[in-house]
């Protein structure tokens, strides 16, 4: 189960100064999605964007400096066209701000692949 | 330099800012390059550009990349042979609109367009057909044919090219024919 509402994200992304990008996130947005910089990021997923959102994981923010309050980060696989993505979240409540912690390319394979990956390694096409 | 600046992440204020030049790719241009703020939380680690400094610096230096990628791409298709009249006329677009273009009034979709025509030249053979399914899928098989045929041309040349396999035998076509490659098989 999500910690946050994606909805609730994807809105937030539309509202100037509500979610902040990580300086890794700009970066990779840029080199694999073309997006330069952190205003084109968020708007490319208030518009709409992440297609095909699929939940990955909610794990502990592991950089947290303040144990006692608990922080998730949401991690969900995307679609951009063929491109496929991922993109990493967290909800500061000291700050009420958003955090974009990752956003790049997916390096797991893609789930459209996985049919003819197995049709591949039954024929002993690949391992 | 540290300032009062708040982490969006955890809410501290020890944060430093430094500046990052870095370079964004834009198509058929040298890079943007940008001199960007850097802001470093020192009780978290993340790093961002808190205050959304570098928006506007990035803007300026991807415009004036991609205005100088219009000048070269309408100079590489004249090149070509393409003239601006040529393309106006194909894609029904206003007169004097590339001498616009390329004087630095170009648009967001004008720069689409001259990006399509640019890596795909027959678009414009396309366009000047009326858009017509047929001719359109003939000229898809023309420019298919044509680079097959320089492959093929650099494989004799240079050796294997074709997806990391060797072609065992190539018969070179003549003006007109089709070319055949046959492939080794594993």
């Amino acid at each position: 189960m999500s910690a946050y509402l994606l909805a609730d994200f994807i809105a937030a992304c539309s509202k100037p100064g509500e979610v902040v990008p990580t300086r890794g996130a700009i970066l990779t947005a840029r080199t694999d999605f073309g997006l330069a910089t952190g205003t084109e990021l968020l708007g490319f997923v208030s518009s709409g964007g992440l297609e095909q959102p699929t939940l990955i994981s909610t794990k502990p923010w592991k950089n947290n400096p303040n144990p006692s309050t608990r922080i998730d980060v949401d991690a969900y696989a995307f679609f951009s066209g063929t491109r496929f993505g991922y993109i990493a979240f967290l909800r500061q409540p000291a700050t009420t701000k958003w955090l974009v912690k990752s956003f790049k390319r997916n390096t797991e394979p893609d789930p459209r692949n996985l049919s003819m990956l197995e049709a591949f390694r039954k024929k002993g096409l690949i391992q | 330099m540290t300032s009062a600046m708040t982490c969006p992440a955890c809410g501290s204020t020890e944060v430093s800012s430094s500046a990052s030049i870095q370079e964004i790719a834009v198509p058929f241009s040298e890079p943007a390059v940008v001199d960007e703020v850097v802001d470093v939380c020192r009780v978290c680690g993340t790093e961002g550009d808190f205050l959304d400094r570098n928006q506007a610096r990035v803007e300026v230096a991807v415009d004036a990349a991609t205005r100088e990628s219009v000048r070269r791409m309408i100079d590489g298709l004249g090149n070509q042979g393409i003239t601006m009249a040529y393309f106006e006329r194909a894609m029904r677009l206003p007169q004097r609109t590339l001498a616009r273009w390329k004087g630095g009034e170009c648009s967001s979709p004008g720069v689409a367009l001259l990006r399509l025509v640019s890596t795909y030249p027959w678009l414009l053979e396309v366009a000047d057909d009326s858009f017509d399914a047929i001719a359109a899928q003939q000229k898809v098989v023309e420019a298919a044919s044509r680079v097959l045929r320089g492959m093929v041309r650099r494989q004799e040349a240079y050796g294997p090219v074709l997806a990391g396999q060797p072609v065992s035998t190539v018969s070179q076509p003549s003006a007109g024919q089709p070319i055949s490659a046959t492939f080794v098989q594993r």
